[in-house]
């Protein structure tokens, strides 16, 4: 009877741990989506800086803010950095729309089986498919948070300058007294982000790498199996 | 064609099958464990000559299937041999960043 349950609490391990290992497979599908749709992305980030810097020309050439003093005319103009915001905020929303649509979980019904099942979906999993989508879709992670990272300097930028016009206006009387400071305090911050969001990157692209290899050293055992 | 011999490999999740569904019931019928394991009668008939063959299984006079304590035992070291592997691997919190 106890051995009974000794066997029993091992099959239970395995189904959770092979379950485990489902969801693992299901998350690195998603990378995939990342790298699929990143020209997208990529497009509607672009997309929406060019429009904020051709209506921030269009303001200067033609004088549109003219009539009014200085101070108006730099919090009128600010609003422009709405359109990057906007833009970034529709890019990510859409690469997470496709990313909700991965099908996930399609294992849960067989896999309440038991543990021949888990059998089953460990034969069955097509390994080599499994992880060509993390190698293509590598490249494609790293340069989502690239292209994100710069996005978001273009932002840091305006946000940044508006703060120290608006501090200099409130100390000096005075905009623009700082110069290239927010430049210099936006390109400063971004690389404090970047290195944080990459460094999270390449540790998950490298953990991933190294399941890779258990997996392939599974899935040969698996193969070698004989009764 | 039911004597037939399995031509390749066992597959694993097969036998652990028919020893699952024979260890709930100690003894049943082919036609049973057929559907209970939800395989064609002729394809169980063809692991079951091959689990007899291995000591795996007996057939008894009435055509009943009984498991073994090597098939019992078998079934269980599959199963610690799979949590060996399994067990071993450690998956890594992943959430891709958007």
């Amino acid at each position: 009877m106890a051995e009974k349950s000794v066997s029993s609490l091992s099959e239970e391990n395995v189904v959770k741990k092979v379950a485990e290992l489902m969801e693992t497979l299901d998350e690195i599908k998603k990378y995939n989506i990342l790298e699929k749709y990143l020209k997208k992305f990529t497009i509607i980030v672009i997309t929406s800086i060019a429009i904020c810097i051709a209506v921030n020309l269009t303001i200067s050439f033609f004088g549109l803010l003219n009539a009014y003093n200085e101070l108006d005319r730099f919090f009128l103009n600010f609003p422009i950095v709405l359109i990057p915001s906007v833009g970034v905020l529709a890019g990510i929303l859409f690469v997470r729309s496709k990313m909700k649509k991965v099908k996930t979980g399609e294992w849960k019904k067989e896999l309440s089986k038991g543990f021949p099942s888990a059998l089953k979906l460990l034969s069955e999993i097509d390994w080599d498919n499994s992880f060509d989508v993390v190698s293509s879709g590598r490249v494609g992670y790293v340069l989502y948070g690239l292209v994100k990272g710069a996005a978001y300097g273009f932002i840091f930028f305006f946000i940044i300058g508006f703060v120290l016009n608006l501090i200099t206006y409130l100390t000096l009387h005075r905009t623009g007294a700082l110069g290239y400071a927010s430049f210099h305090f936006s390109f400063l911050s971004i690389i404090v982000y970047l290195r944080y969001d990459l460094s999270k990157r390449f540790n998950e692209i490298r953990a991933i790498d190294k399941l890779q290899c258990e997996l392939r050293r599974l899935n040969d055992e698996l193969r070698s199996a004989e009764l | 064609m039911n004597s037939e011999a399995l031509s390749s490999k066992p597959d694993l999740y097969v036998v652990a099958r028919i020893i699952k569904a024979l260890k709930k019931k100690n003894k049943i019928n082919k036609t049973a464990l057929a559907t209970c394991t939800e395989l064609s009668y002729d394809k169980l008939v063809k692991y079951l000559d091959w689990m007899s063959k291995k000591g795996f299984i007996e057939i008894d006079e009435n055509g009943a299937v009984i498991l073994t304590k090597a098939g019992s035992e078998t079934y269980d070291e599959l199963v610690q041999w799979i949590m060996k592997h399994v067990g071993q691997l450690k998956f890594p919190r992943l959430r891709a960043s958007t």
